[in-house]
């Protein structure tokens, strides 16, 4: 694929600060165990403890520590050290390897308590395909400790595309293999998942019993007009869904059969921009689908990457970026903006230099850019970042007029070369 | 000058006719990210659920009774688990399967065919295992004296979705 440097700067910076937003597990939970290693966990607690060994909490640990908060706290640090080498394009061979390891550490960990977790792996996976990308790279082209050339931007993007369709695509096997190649005929079945889905989410967090509706009961409801005294607010609509589903199975197994269709073909989208923006926006309609109707349940970190690699937001970012054809201007603009960044700091009223350091404020600008799309929580957003755009547009618009002036006196036009 | 996203055609490489149904796979696998997918393909579903790999099961398979875990006191009504220990609801269902796997091989009896006592035994190492998480969490003097672990079943009889709780492990 043909990727250019600017799009690959957006590309790695955006992916770095979705990175950073989903490294923050560990620290939370007691995890002073590892009794189903899972992964690297694995091969170490076989090699360390035999292979007969089925429980392994009371053998020695080896990355229990990550569950310290203070040392977890360091180790995110380090991990951000990291990838803004990994922005800048600088050692790649070395920098994403170690960031790569760095981001299945901690899962590792997490998924090794008897309880997958498959949250984080699309993600994880898609930074481990790159570190084998660049490490490919390095051995049998080029070894470069220089931002990445065309070709190695173009595979980087490419093998990206791959895993996050391929992860998609796996999940067909699994669903066929499981059901016994069933899955189509049974899938009208899904409409239950949806009432487990819901009771689940309900007992994360709530106590009480949660009353069941029948077809009876929702004629009841659709005629005397019984309010949510009875329901669940946000378990009623899910139930009413469900129960619809129920009474009509083949309109539910052609509903549910589009997204597993859909998982299947979207590896079309590997090597092609515009089946890759219509495959990405599927997906996120999908993803979205079913978070409605399973009453919250989504997969923010999927997303994320469909976002990026496939929809496209950093070409977008960098064609529209590109439309300026001063180079000099473009990139002041970039570092106008950069700076204007963490200006903010010093006059934003929620978070900004009178209640937390630098680092932890733009952590946290970080968190709230991708964190929103994850809660769907929109309300304060524009809220809270209106003085990080406004300092950021201000910064870049200063910047590029200072060099657009300054360049007319002092240097011929420069433009850009696209090796 | 504006970046150029268009293909380039590289003038001094080879050109390739893949001639034959070798040829074709042999140039289909390795000058087209065909290869790289059938390999992530292979690894994942080889390796299953092994972080970072995944063969994605969610839903996987969509059978005719569903079912889901709670904690409860002794009165069976469902407690907020997710708050009180910081596992999840679903989170007790993999626990559950994983601990009652180990315990299959130790007594040699497949997890299908456990007798309630053998359940029970699965399900008082879940519910010790969630104080500890309480504890950990501060949350200990919040969780009833007696604990227990109900699974209910989900199934959709007679144009009615029916929900069954059974008892699972009482402390």
């Amino acid at each position: 694929m043909n990727v250019s440097p600017l799009e690959g700067f957006f590309l790695r910076l955006l992916f770095a600060g979705a990175l950073i937003y989903t490294i923050r597990v560990t620290g939370q939970f007691n995890l002073p165990n590892e009794p189903h290693p899972v992964g690297l966990l694995k091969i170490l607690h076989r090699l360390a403890d035999g292979p007969g060994v089925t429980d392994h909490s009371q053998c020695r640990t080896w990355l229990t520590w990550l569950a310290d908060p203070d040392k977890f706290e360091i180790y995110r640090w380090c991990f951000v050290g990291v990838l803004i080498f990994y922005v800048a394009g600088i050692a790649l061979p070395v920098v994403l390897p170690l960031a790569s390891v760095m981001h299945i550490l901690p899962y590792t960990l997490f998924g090794s308590q008897e309880y997958n977790f498959h949250g984080a792996s699309m993600i994880s996976l898609v930074l481990l395909a790159q570190a084998l990308t660049v490490l490919y790279h390095a051995i049998f082209q080029k070894c470069s400790f220089k931002p990445p050339d065309a070709k190695l931007r173009g595979w980087m993007l490419l093998q990206s595309m791959v895993i996050v369709t391929g992860a998609y695509f796996v999940s067909v096997f699994a669903k066929m293999e499981n059901s016994d190649g069933e899955w189509f005929m049974n899938s009208n079945n899904v409409a239950l998942d949806m009432i487990k889905t819901d009771r689940q989410t309900y007992f994360n967090q709530h106590r009480g019993p949660i009353p069941v509706i029948s077809s009876e009961d929702l004629k009841l409801v659709r005629e005397i007009g019984i309010t949510d005294v009875i329901f669940r607010p946000k378990s009623y609509p899910v139930q009413v869904v469900a129960t619809w589903l129920l009474e009509h199975p083949w309109t539910s197994r052609i509903l549910f059969s589009s997204g597993v269709l859909l998982e299947t073909v979207c590896i079309l989208a590997i090597g092609n921009r515009i089946l890759a923006l219509f495959f990405g926006l599927s997906l996120i309609a999908f993803h979205r689908s079913i978070d409605a109707l399973m009453g919250g349940v989504a997969f923010p970190f999927n997303e994320l990457c469909d976002f990026i690699f496939l929809i496209g937001i950093p070409f977008g970012l960098a064609w529209t970026l590109e439309r300026i054809k001063n180079i000099r201007v473009r990139h002041a603009l970039l570092i106008g903006a950069g700076i204007g960044v963490v200006a903010s700091y010093w006059f934003h009223e929620k978070t900004g230099a009178a209640t937390s350091s630098l680092c932890n404020y733009l952590l946290s600008v970080n968190y709230v850019i991708f964190g929103t799309w994850s809660s769907q929580d929109w309300s304060g957003f524009f809220e809270y970042l209106n003085p990080v755009i406004m300092s950021a547009a201000a910064g870049a618009l200063a910047a590029a007029f200072a060099v657009h002036f300054w360049q007319g006196k002092k240097f011929p036009q420069t433009t850009e070369s696209t090796s | 000058m504006v970046y150029d996203y268009r293909p380039k055609m590289i003038s001094d490489s080879p050109t390739i006719h893949p001639v034959g149904f070798l040829q074709n796979a042999r140039f289909w696998l390795m000058s087209t990210p065909l290869t790289a997918l059938l390999v992530y393909c292979l690894i994942s579903i080889y390796l299953g659920e092994n972080f970072p790999f995944s063969n994605f099961p969610m839903y996987s398979n969509p059978g005719a009774e569903r079912m889901y875990y709670t904690i409860s006191a002794e009165d069976g009504i469902g407690l907020p688990v997710q708050t009180l220990t910081g596992v999840t609801s679903p989170k007790i269902g993999k626990i559950y399967r994983t601990k009652a796997a180990k315990y299959s091989k130790k007594i040699n009896v497949k997890a299908s065919k456990f007798t309630p006592a053998q359940i029970a035994t699965v399900g008082q190492e879940i519910l010790s295992d969630l104080r500890e998480k309480a504890s950990y969490l501060g949350r200990e003097n919040q969780l009833p004296a007696k604990l227990q672990l109900n699974r209910t079943w989900i199934t959709y009889t007679g144009g009615r979705i029916v929900e069954t709780t059974t008892v699972l492990a009482k402390e």
